[in-house]
């Protein structure tokens, strides 16, 4: 659903990604995965609009969107978790989520009722928490909060940065089990993330970025035991 | 105590346009970051809209306010998109920006002054000029519209925060503008509705100062020294802060004047505004949450 | 109302432009103009300029000064003293001028000083009315009556009719100055003085300083604050019932005092150095209203007209035939020995009169009371105080 071909981008003057290929098929997760400035996080803000691309295309669903800016993206089906969680924390937990539904034309308030309970259904601390200011929830909660904001826009792709960057690994899990159901209902996944076993774990096949480039890729599963990738991301503990 | 009570109707009068130009101001930041140092000159361009279209032209006053709020708001639509969007474009930081609105303001102050002259004109007031006897309380009719508009223009705003999805939108292009644009929230356009509301009630302000104060092109000054004083006791970007920072600078100046000393009342609004900041630094009402995120 | 002030404007730009403000011909003395043409003050250097261009006129129509015609270089001075200092400094280092009229503004007229004084050039202030303006300076000269002939005039008026005096002033340099010497005159009457407030020039609400004087009882009060604020305190003070006589200086004349207040200024005084039925004054408004299609009522474009007759008066006792320049001692020896000039400037039969030591053109028997009565200002005649 997601195609990314030779994607040059990076900030300033400086290039950070140098031609990437990438692929994320309806219902599976993707990890990208690599050392700190390996450009994980640069080519996933590309890929959202959030930084401009210098050359190469992005097609969603068999369209090209190579030009759309980060609020018409969001429009077309792509979510993003940006790094840090990013929630608008003097807004409470349902504001929170109700602005997650903007990118939606088609809402109503029926809609976005439907949305908010499915949102709690799936988050249930975040229905006790629904009108609490969202800047006095702990780092888990602002993470659910932001993963729910999400998905309130019902997205087809969804892309998460670091997702599991301050959470204990409990939550971490929590939200997870979470993202396991979205994907079973077809919704793709691209997880950028510095844990390099737990990104493995928890998707079907895995990008190993090196200083802006693909450096290795195929299933999590066999790069899970792969010599070279435990060597310089497992600490060979496995 | 009449006297204290007619100090009192005019302090409310005076701090209800405070706050005007307070809301027109935050409301502004809220979404932008910037400050408007304009605001003061778009409210006086209302005050002369006034004094063409009912002075000389004697068009009905609803029809004014209709007229002096769409107007100088588009105006400063424009000039976002002509000017502060470019800027924006060619990675000009806030500081630069908000210089070019200080080139606004003094371009704005030259250009009324070539178009309406350099006296003070009269701005009719929609309701008589005889003075109503409450109580030994003398209350010219048209504080009463000074009040009067100030109120439903603040209900209006927190309706339009609290109740509508473009209204959160906004705030949220304040607090975290990457994540709004992630959710869909296009904030070109969100601080383009910014400029076009926040010149609009810089206008509502003056038009409705006007038939007290007169209409001149140098009253935008000393309008945008007390509205961003409301504004930053207040708490920038707050709207009731808007409000209650408002009605607090009109109370200091009226009551100022009035038990102290005349000669210090400006002195007084803004000793207490520096009181008050060195206890909260984000104002009586500003949310440290904001604040802390951009300074 | 408002097409006219445009009109006007470009009327004046282009009139300036074959009358007086061209670049100098050879043989031309140049005279140069520090006068405000904007901001919050330039109404006041309008009519004061359009009276000198059109008396610059007449006298080149005459035969000019000795055979020289006079061109005006007018520089605004935006009522800012930076200003005034540039332009005195471009006067004085650059080609050279026979003379300068202005500035209007106190604050630059006394800002100026030093500099006319250090390059001995001869300047003739217009609408500066501090007290300070001739001092220590034998090269500046003052056209309008200083702040303490105003405020003699005023003070022995207020002393004389009222019981029980408040003073009003704005804290402007101009307010201030003027509350010092009303105040130092008072005293010396021993005049009942029962309150002092003070407003910031622009104040949007003058209630608070309106019921304070009205707590006070006072009957007469002393308000030394600009045209804008004028109105408003006469609307507030009918507002709130306050029906003290109102009485102030000259600026209370200015056109829109009339218009903004809707007639609450009715029965209001102020001292003023102009009489528009002395016929000088008469003559001098028939011209001008020939040539400007305007009457103005303040007493600004009579100061521009006498600054540049004064000034012509001398030029032709100073100046030598040929010479392009003019000797400034000789131009300062010239006005200093001006005994008896009628001007248009002045009262009744109050005489232009300047010696080495006083270079101020009117006392207090060149200024009178006039009152607001409609849309008139009436003189007060025999009412005036001695």
């Amino acid at each position: 659903m997601l195609e990314v071909r030779q994607l040059v981008s990076g900030y300033g003057p400086v290039e950070a990604v140098h031609g990437i290929d990438l692929k994320v098929a309806e219902g599976k997760a993707v990890a990208v995965i690599g050392a700190n400035g390996a450009g994980k996080t640069t080519f996933l803000r590309t890929i959202s609009g959030l930084m401009p691309l210098w050359s190469g295309s992005v097609t969603f669903e068999g369209r090209d969107v190579t030009r759309l800016s980060a609020h018409e993206l969001a429009r077309v089906g792509i979510s993003h978790v940006p790094e840090g969680r990013k929630v608008f924390k003097p807004l409470d937990v349902e504001t929170n989520l109700e602005l997650g539904s903007y990118s939606r034309r088609d809402r109503t308030g029926a809609s976005t009722r439907q949305d908010l309970e499915r949102i709690y259904e799936l988050f249930p601390r975040l229905r006790e928490r629904r009108r609490q200011v969202t800047g006095t929830l702990s780092g888990g909660e602002q993470q659910m909060v932001a993963v729910g904001r999400a998905l309130m826009g019902r997205p087809r792709l969804l892309l998460l940065d670091e997702p599991s960057l301050g959470l204990a690994p409990q939550i971490f899990h929590e939200i997870f089990a979470v993202l396991r159901r979205i994907m079973a209902e077809g919704v793709g996944m691209l997880i950028v993330e510095q844990n390099v076993r737990l990104a493995l774990e928890n998707t079907e096949s895995a990008y190993v970025f090196q200083t802006g480039k693909v450096a290795l890729h195929g299933p999590s599963r066999d790069l899970l035991t792969n010599e070279t990738v435990k060597k310089a991301y497992l600490g060979g503990s496995i | 105590m009449s006297d204290f009570l007619q100090l009192l109707v005019g302090a409310v009068t005076l701090g209800a346009i405070y706050a005007l130009i307070a809301l027109g101001f935050n409301l502004i930041f809220a979404a932008s970051r910037l400050m408007n140092f304009a605001q003061g000159d778009l409210a006086m361009l209302g005050a002369m809209v006034g004094v063409t279209l009912a002075g000389t032209l004697h068009l009905p006053f609803s029809l004014v306010v209709l007229a002096a709020v769409v107007v100088v708001g588009l105006l400063f639509l424009a000039f976002n998109l002509g000017v502060l969007r470019p800027l924006a474009k060619r990675n000009a930081t806030l500081t630069s920006m908000v210089m070019a609105t200080l080139a606004l303001s003094m371009f704005l102050q030259g250009a009324a002054e070539l178009i309406w002259g350099r006296l003070e004109q009269a701005v009719p007031s929609p309701v008589g000029s005889t003075p109503l006897l409450v109580g030994g309380i003398v209350i010219v009719p048209h504080y009463l519209v000074v009040v009067g508009t100030s109120a439903v223009a603040f209900l209006a705003m927190f309706f339009f925060f609290r109740r509508t999805l473009t209204g959160k939108a906004l705030l949220a292009t304040g607090f975290e503008p990457e994540a709004a644009r992630l959710v869909g929230i296009n904030p070109v356009s969100m601080v383009a509705l910014t400029c076009f509301l926040g010149g609009g009630f810089a206008a509502l302000g003056g038009l409705i100062i006007g038939p007290i104060t007169f209409a001149a092109p140098w009253m935008g000054l000393s309008l945008a020294v007390k509205g961003f004083a409301a504004s930053m006791l207040g708490g920038l970007g707050s709207l009731p802060g808007a409000l209650l920072g408002g009605l607090i600078v009109g109370l200091l100046e009226t009551f100022g004047a009035g038990y102290v000393s005349s000669a210090y009342s400006d002195a007084i609004i803004f000793l207490a505004l520096m009181l008050i900041l060195f206890v909260r630094p984000a104002g009586l009402l500003g949310s440290p949450l904001v604040t802390g995120e951009h300074f | 109302m408002k097409v006219p002030s445009i009109f006007s404007a470009l009327l004046l730009a282009s009139a300036a432009g074959f009358a007086a403000l061209t670049p100098a011909a050879a043989g031309d003395y140049v005279v140069g103009v520090i006068v405000p043409q904007s901001g919050q003050t330039a109404f006041i250097g309008d009519s004061a300029l359009k009276a000198m261009i059109l008396r610059a006129e007449q006298i080149n129509a005459e035969g000019g000064i000795n055979g020289h015609k006079i061109k005006l270089d007018a520089q605004d001075e935006k009522c800012n003293p930076t200003s005034a200092v540039n332009i005195a400094q471009e006067f004085v280092n650059g080609s050279g001028v026979a003379g300068v009229l202005g500035p209007f503004c106190s604050a630059d007229s006394i800002a100026v000083k030093p500099i006319f004084a250090r390059a001995k050039v001869v300047d003739l202030t217009v609408a500066s009315t501090a007290d300070a303006i001739t001092k220590d300076s034998k090269w500046t000269f003052q056209i309008a009556a200083p702040d303490g002939v105003y405020a003699q005039t005023l003070a022995n008026y207020a002393a004389d009719h009222g019981k029980k005096i408040a003073i009003l002033n704005d804290t402007s340099a101009f307010g201030l100055g003027a509350y010092a010497t009303v105040d130092k005159v008072l005293k010396q009457r021993n005049a009942n003085v029962v309150a002092h407030e003070q407003i910031t020039a622009g104040q949007a609400d003058l209630t608070p300083q309106v019921l304070k004087l009205k707590q006070a009882g006072a009957d007469f009060v002393v308000a030394l604050v600009l045209g804008g604020d004028a109105a408003k305190l006469c609307l507030t003070s009918r507002d709130l019932g306050f029906k003290a006589q109102l009485a102030g200086q000259t600026a209370w004349s200015f056109p829109n005092v009339l218009s903004l207040s809707k007639g609450a200024c009715d029965g209001a005084i102020f001292t003023d150095p102009f009489d528009p039925d002395k016929p000088e004054a008469k003559s001098m408004l028939d011209a001008y209203q020939k040539r400007w299609n305007d009457r103005p009522q303040s007493y600004f474009a009579a100061a521009g007209w006498d600054a540049l007759s004064l000034w012509a008066e001398a030029a032709k006792k100073a100046g030598t035939a040929g010479s392009d320049e003019i000797d400034q001692e000789k131009l300062l020896d010239a006005l200093d020995n001006t005994k008896g000039y009628k001007g248009v400037m002045g009262v009744g039969d109050a005489t232009i009169n300047f010696s080495a030591t006083d270079h101020i053109a009117l006392d207090v028997d060149g200024t009178h009371l006039r009152r607001i009565q409609g849309d008139k200002l009436i003189s007060l005649g025999d009412e005036k105080s001695k």
